[in-house]
């Protein structure tokens, strides 16, 4: 196969294109898209200062590279969420990408946070599924991060991929108020939030990780041991298929969504303007926010275990 | 050839030279679901792979293979022959039931001849491959 734009030899197929890329070529195709995800949807502009929330994948770790190459003054964001091996191995990459690159890095630890708060502890004292708990406590730090640090922006590594899944999600339960949401660019809509960009929302996993490869991006391959089972990934395997059976399907599912569908939606999103939390201060819409409400949760659930054990002790 | 999948850490032994979509497809991996990886090269899927080859083929799903995933601990140690029991009949086989596979179109040339159509036993023999051919996939 022979690159569509020089007609050297492809190393990369993109079916949903149907264009072969050889490696300078691609490596100017995803700049491309990026850039013009950038500009179609006017989600920054070169004077701000971006906050990139960075875990160690191949996604979030390409956009990182990909704006500093772009030219933009980005600062990376690391949470650590205290899964084992995968947090102790994702952090060092994030690191060893930050230095090596000379980045500024901010990294948070929830195991630092207080007591039990490690995504798995969390997870077994709430009952919760483990991502729904990840999910709470990152958007609270991410934020929380954001307002602190004062960026104007919070881009996030989210693919085509991710975003189809969603976006299949919310179809299948008709969710009109998620649906409202799924943008490529939310708005603030409180002045302690920063506006949440999604610059890779077109470009899929195989494109980011083609990229995170070319560019020798060290990244993690193995996925969070706690997605085994998620929804999300059935999702995805299923559009998978349908991605197969006809390429360009999932582009094609979020692009036409967000041009011409979302808008349906927007009525569904008003949510009120949110207070502010009792606890913390950040925005919220009632009187806890949502991270605080787990985090008291997290502590009620410790006490009434160590009370129990003393009772049994005695 | 050598095959390394990752994440799943499972080595297997190919025989035969054979295009990368076909290697693909014997292992179940759909299209775009992954990289395959010679040396430090990416490879497209009509490029060919050969015996003495050793390919990475490397997940981009995040999540590995849904119905594959073994991330940590040693590589996974498996002896079967996939293709020829598959030929010969053995109900042992392994099935495709739980592989990555595309959906099949709908009628027409296409469904009836399906490389894994319906009854899965008649999968049809790659062009120049006799019924004692030596190709054949073994899980390591």
């Amino acid at each position: 196969m022979k690159c569509t734009r020089c007609k050297a030899k492809a190393e990369v197929h993109l079916r949903a294109h149907n264009a072969g890329f050889c490696r300078p070529c691609y490596l100017g195709y995803f700049r491309r898209q990026v850039e013009r995800a950038i500009e179609r949807e006017k989600m920054f502009h070169p004077g701000e200062h971006i906050l990139v929330a960075v875990s160690g994948g191949k996604d979030s770790l390409a956009l990182w590279d990909v704006l500093v190459g772009l030219g933009y003054r980005t600062t990376g964001l690391y949470l650590g969420l205290g899964i084992g091996g995968y947090s102790d191995r994702s952090h060092d990459t994030v690191e060893a990408f930050a230095r090596a690159r000379e980045l500024p890095l901010v990294e948070r630890t929830l195991a630092d946070e207080g007591p039990g708060l490690a995504v798995p502890d969390v997870a077994v004292s709430t009952r919760r599924v483990p991502c729904a708990a990840c999910g709470a406590m990152k958007r609270h730090f991410f934020d929380a991060a954001a307002h602190e640090g004062q960026f104007d922006v919070l881009a996030t590594g989210h693919n085509l991929d991710d975003e189809a899944a969603r976006l299949l999600g919310n179809v299948l339960r008709w969710q009109r108020d998620h649906l409202a949401r799924q943008r490529p660019v939310l708005e603030p809509t409180h002045p302690k939030f920063v506006r949440k960009v999604k610059p890779l929302y077109l470009l899929s996993e195989y494109e980011t990780a083609v990229y995170a490869f070319m560019r020798g991006i060290d990244y993690i391959v193995e996925e969070c041991p706690n997605a085994e089972g998620a929804t999300q990934l059935v999702y995805k395997d299923v559009l998978n298929r349908l991605e197969a059976a006809s390429p360009g399907t999932k582009h094609a599912f979020v692009k036409e969504f967000v041009r011409t569908a979302q808008a349906l939606f927007a009525d569904d999103a008003a949510r009120g303007v949110p207070g502010e939390c009792q606890q913390c201060g950040m925005p919220a819409y009632g009187a806890l926010c949502s991270f605080c409400a787990l985090v008291r949760e997290v502590e009620a659930k410790r006490a009434r275990r160590a009370a129990a054990a003393a009772l049994a002790g005695a | 050839m050598r095959v390394h999948l990752h994440p799943q850490r499972r080595t297997v032994e190919v025989i035969g030279r054979r295009s990368v979509g076909r290697l693909l497809a014997e292992l179940g991996v759909l299209p775009s679901t992954a990289m395959v990886i010679r040396r430090d090269e990416l490879l497209t899927d009509g490029e060919m792979v050969e015996d003495d080859d050793e390919i990475e083929i490397r997940a981009v799903i995040s999540g590995g293979a849904m119905n594959d995933r073994r991330t940590c601990g040693p590589p996974a140690v498996e002896t079967v022959v996939r293709e020829d029991a598959r030929e010969s009949g053995c109900p042992d086989a392994p099935s495709e039931a739980g592989a990555l596979r595309p959906l099949e179109k709908t009628g027409g040339f296409a469904k009836r001849n399906h490389p894994y159509g319906s009854t899965g036993a008649q999968r049809p023999r790659a062009r120049g491959q006799s019924a004692g051919s030596r190709e054949g996939t073994r899980w390591l």
